[in-house]
């Protein structure tokens, strides 16, 4: 089938949609909205038509990134925009869809905003919220707006027209467009994708592959997950794109089997482009022949490494080698292989489908384009970003994230999971792009964005981080190994309370040795969250090793809490919550904890709406 | 499992019987040399005709077997004796070896090919892994024959080796047994079974053609692979950076307390298995907790709590309808 043919037929589908003489109802059913409960909300909402007699169609679609507000739905009336609404229950979907539909009662108060041309009145439009004013959505273009298992949406929003016109075009040419687009590779290191294609391109003797990393491993980020998931036509256009570029036949989805619905979303649109001629032995009537392969991950956190990742594909142990050769020169048995990040396809088609001086128009003079980021942590809007390079932090954390939650103040944000580092809120002027955040200690990483508060500690955090490398490491390299398990056996120590002044002095040691000796980016980055916090924190080492304290109160043996006789109005609320009974006292008078039966558990200090529970 | 161990170690301890089909006199006399020191019974075959002649009187456990002779090509008396003797362990001896002979050779069913020069050491790990596998096989013909074991915690039931051979008859139709294919297939008979028992490893090692000992390498190296069976509920708790820091740890010690398990471990009962998670990716709603395959966020421990007791309380008390 040729293009033009399918796309005729897709944009048919699409005005079918968009004219729809029924209201439209659309739910974000991902892995976070369903795990807030959009099942439920998809029951109300069909029960809800069928008891009110109401006509309308329903529709799922993807993560559009506010995941804060989840459940969400969107319901659009005829000839007016959609509107959103957020933290469902199944109660309030039926008033909303009641009153909407039947009294034409928005519902403002419980809307978000609005979404497409024209205005609600009280309802401001998508781009004006808050957490949306600041972000140009390229990777994420189409996530939450389309149904991201109908590929005929995709096609009707432009996509596979960069495919089409990438093989209008000679390989070496793509690979100069996406050169001058200035994209970098999107899983951490930051490597230029249109270099890194040209290598595998010189390297090409009678085989090569292409595999999209998908194996997104950094604990504190899903934007891989939310990208597949919510459209996953744009990954697959890029990797075509790709595959053309540097002459290969085959490729392989290398996507983690924590991610289910990612892989679900996969196998039916891998079925959907079988069916348009998109894969095959004559790609959309072209010479260019074209198939791939979902393999599943086993939950090992090195396989996110490329070598690693290449090994496991073969059957092996996920185990890193030495480069050179690199994967171009010598990849999957041993021919050359191209290995792209998840986001860097996403935008590839974006590139070829809007030209790349468009997308060179966007970032700064190294780091061009967009980037996208889980926000997370303690912060009032969590979710799914998507920013321009060069964004100052502040303007991220404030204004997209909101700031923390209940009043309580920022501490630092995390950046890049594991191998990142901790950046202290006084540094939030520091730009979002690859080099400042190197010179901060931390890195890119694939986005991951952890916020942290006062009740967060940082030597907790560290010893957090090497836990998980720790046990994650593949045991190849010695100093990785070991040196790890040292590291973390010292923060261990700190956070009981038995550091001494010359575990600082080790920790910093053993980081170089670490960085310097070992073969992968899993060792070499694993000391960044102790060097960080070590650079921006040391007060708070300090407290543990020499005051044995930790202010914000989760290193248990340097702690208590205590309820401030002041501040307690004796509501009792504690007392019911306590699940060892460690709390006493009157009906209106001050409580008391009892410190041979407080466990720590926090749940006190958490549920006081006095904040009388004290942290000493 | 045990009683199928007591039968093995129950039998007459017979050293197996290995064949040399080997052309240059001086190599053989020395394979046959390391062989007989270790106990093992040699016999010597100097062309290819003699190797059939020798398989045609008398079983050997093992042939080990040189490719180039003075009449016929070692892999055609190879192709012979395997399907003459499909239990039969072959190992491949060759000075001239080339990819494609050792592919040919393993497809055939080798276990091993050593391109020479080998040292004995070399030699006497190809044999105890052929050896080995041959004994797994007839262990599982003797697994078959062993009437219903008792069952101690924690080790299969009898229910799920049977359902393990209906998921291997799938396995192999489904596959072809290259090595590219152990993972998918590992996770296969996890998602059926819940587990990866060993006789199912040493299935799938026979089936890839691989050592066993590989085998278990792989599924121990990856941290998704269960080699023992779980309780009737798995818990998996997200230790992800954002569940970290909104209070993993609560949750954590809240399923400690209150119904005796921790990370890794089953409860008595073996109602609940607890494991972690590096991440879920579903960040944004933490904590995260996983019950069965449902994914629960926004947690803490008493809603952690009360969802494990009630499923708990499901088991006590079926719901009639459900039933």
């Amino acid at each position: 089938m040729n293009y033009s043919a399918i796309k005729a037929k897709a944009e048919k589908e699409w005005n079918w949609l968009e004219n729809l003489p029924q209201p439209l109802i659309q739910l974000g059913m991902g892995t976070c909205g369903r795990a807030s409960g959009a099942d439920e909300i998809l029951g109300s909402v069909k029960q809800t038509l069928k008891d009110a007699n109401l006509l309308a169609r329903t529709m799922e679609v993807g993560c559009i990134g506010m995941c804060y507000l989840e459940p969400l739905m969107a319901v659009r009336k005829p000839g007016r925009p959609f509107i959103l609404y957020g933290n469902l229950t199944p109660e309030k979907t039926e008033k909303i869809l009641k009153r909407y539909l039947t009294e034409d009662d928005p519902c403002v108060k419980w809307s978000v905003c609005t979404i497409g041309k024209d205005r609600v009145e009280g309802i401001a439009p998508f781009e004006k919220h808050p957490m949306l004013r600041s972000q140009v959505r390229i990777a994420l273009r189409n996530c939450g707006l389309i149904d991201p298992t109908n590929i005929h949406h995709y096609i009707a929003k432009g996509g596979y027209s960069g495919l089409q016109r990438a093989l209008g075009m000679s390989p070496a040419k793509v690979i100069e467009a996406v050169k001058a687009s200035g994209l970098r590779g999107r899983g951490g290191a930051g490597f230029s994708a249109g270099l890194k294609w040209e290598l595998a391109r010189n390297s090409f003797k009678d085989t090569s592959y292409i595999i999209c990393n998908a194996d997104e491993g950094d604990p504190g980020a899903f934007m891989d997950r939310a990208l597949l998931e919510g459209d996953p036509h744009a990954v697959l256009e890029g990797m075509l794109i790709g595959a053309y570029a540097i002459g290969a036949a085959e490729g392989f989805i290398y996507v983690r089997a924590e991610y289910p619905l990612a892989i679900e979303r996969l196998v039916k649109a891998l079925e959907d482009m079988q069916k348009c001629g998109l894969l095959g032995n004559s790609v959309l009537g072209s010479r260019f022949r074209f198939d791939i392969h979902i393999k599943e991950g086993a939950g090992a956190f090195v396989c996110g490494e490329e070598t690693a990742l290449m090994a496991s594909i073969e059957g092996r142990r996920g185990m890193p080698r030495s480069r050179p050769p690199f994967p171009a020169q010598s990849g999957l048995w041993g021919k050359p292989t191209n290995i792209n990040n998840v986001e860097t396809f996403s935008n590839v088609s974006a590139i070829l489908q809007n030209g790349a001086r468009w997308y060179a128009g966007f970032g700064t003079g190294k780091s061009k384009g967009t980037k996208t980021f889980s926000l997370t942590g303690k912060v009032k809007r969590t979710g799914l970003i998507e920013v321009p390079m060069g964004i100052r932090l502040k303007e991220i954390i404030y204004t997209i994230g909101g700031g923390a939650p209940k009043g309580k103040e920022i501490k630092g944000v995390q950046t890049g999971g594991p191998s990142g580092g901790c950046i202290p809120a006084d540094r939030f002027d520091l730009r979002v792009d690859y080099e400042s955040l190197a010179a901060a200690g931390s890195i890119m990483g694939s986005g991951g964005m952890v916020v942290m508060d006062q009740d967060t500690c940082m030597v907790d955090m560290a010893r957090y981080f090497l836990t998980f490398t720790q046990a994650e490491s593949c045991g190849k390299c010695l100093p990785c190994r070991l040196g790890t398990h040292q590291m973390l056996d010292v923060l261990t120590d700190i956070c009981a309370g038995d550091g001494t002044s010359a575990d600082m002095d080790l920790l910093a040691d053993l980081s170089e040795t670490v960085q310097k000796g070992s073969l992968c980016g899993l060792g070499r980055t694993a000391p960044n969250p102790v060097q960080t916090t070590l650079r921006y924190f040391k007060d708070e080492y300090e407290n543990h090793v020499f005051h044995h304290k930790c202010k914000a109160g989760v290193c248990k043996p340097l702690f208590h809490y205590e309820i401030d006789r002041e501040l307690c109005n004796g509501c009792g609320l504690c007392v019911r919550q306590c699940s060892t009974g460690a709390i006493s006292g009157e009906k209106k008078a001050p409580h008391r904890i009892d410190p041979s039966k407080c466990t720590k558990c926090g749940i006190c200090y958490q549920c006081c709406k006095q904040q009388a529970v004290a942290i000493l | 499992m045990e009683q199928v161990q007591e039968a093995i170690h129950a039998e007459p301890r017979i050293w197996p019987q290995i064949l040399i089909m080997e052309d240059e006199l001086s190599v053989a006399k020395g394979l046959e040399l390391v062989l007989s020191e270790e106990g093992y019974t040699v016999d010597l075959a100097m062309t290819g005709r003699s190797a059939l002649d020798s398989f045609s009187q008398k079983a050997f456990d093992l042939l080990i077997a040189d490719l180039r002779l003075p009449d016929i090509d070692g892999m055609e008396v190879i192709k012979k004796v395997k399907s003459s003797r499909p239990d039969t362990g072959v190992i491949v001896v060759t000075g001239y070896s080339t990819v494609p002979s050792a592919v040919e050779a393993m497809k055939l069913g080798a276990t091993d090919y050593l391109p020479k020069p080998f040292t004995d050491d070399e030699l006497m790990s190809a044999v105890r892994v052929a050896l080995h596998e041959k004994k797994v096989l007839n262990a599982g013909a003797a697994a078959a024959a062993v009437a219903e074991p008792p069952v101690p915690a924690l080790e299969p039931l009898p229910e799920d080796l049977q359902r393990l051979q209906e998921i291997m008859t799938q396995v192999r139709q489904e596959f072809s047994g290259t090595r590219v294919e152990l993972i998918p297939i590992l996770q296969k008979v996890q998602n059926h079974l819940g587990f990866i028992p060993e006789p199912a490893l040493e299935e799938i090692a026979q089936f890839t053609r691989m050592p066993a000992a590989a085998v278990y390498g792989i599924a121990t190296f990856y941290e998704q692979f269960r080699l023992q069976p779980g309780g009737r509920h798995i818990v998996k708790v997200c230790r992800g950076t954002a569940c970290h820091v909104k209070g993993t740890e609560r949750i954590l010690s809240e399923i400690e307390t209150r119904f005796g398990v921790s990370p890794g471990q089953t409860s008595d009962d073996r109602m609940f298995t607890l494991e972690t998670v590096a991440c879920f990716g579903s960040c944004a709603i933490a904590p995260v907790v996983v019950v069965d395959d449902s994914v629960k966020g926004r947690m803490n421990p008493t809603k952690t709590r009360h969802v494990m007791e009630g499923m708990a309380q499901n088991h006590e008390n079926p719901d009639p309808d459900q039933q």
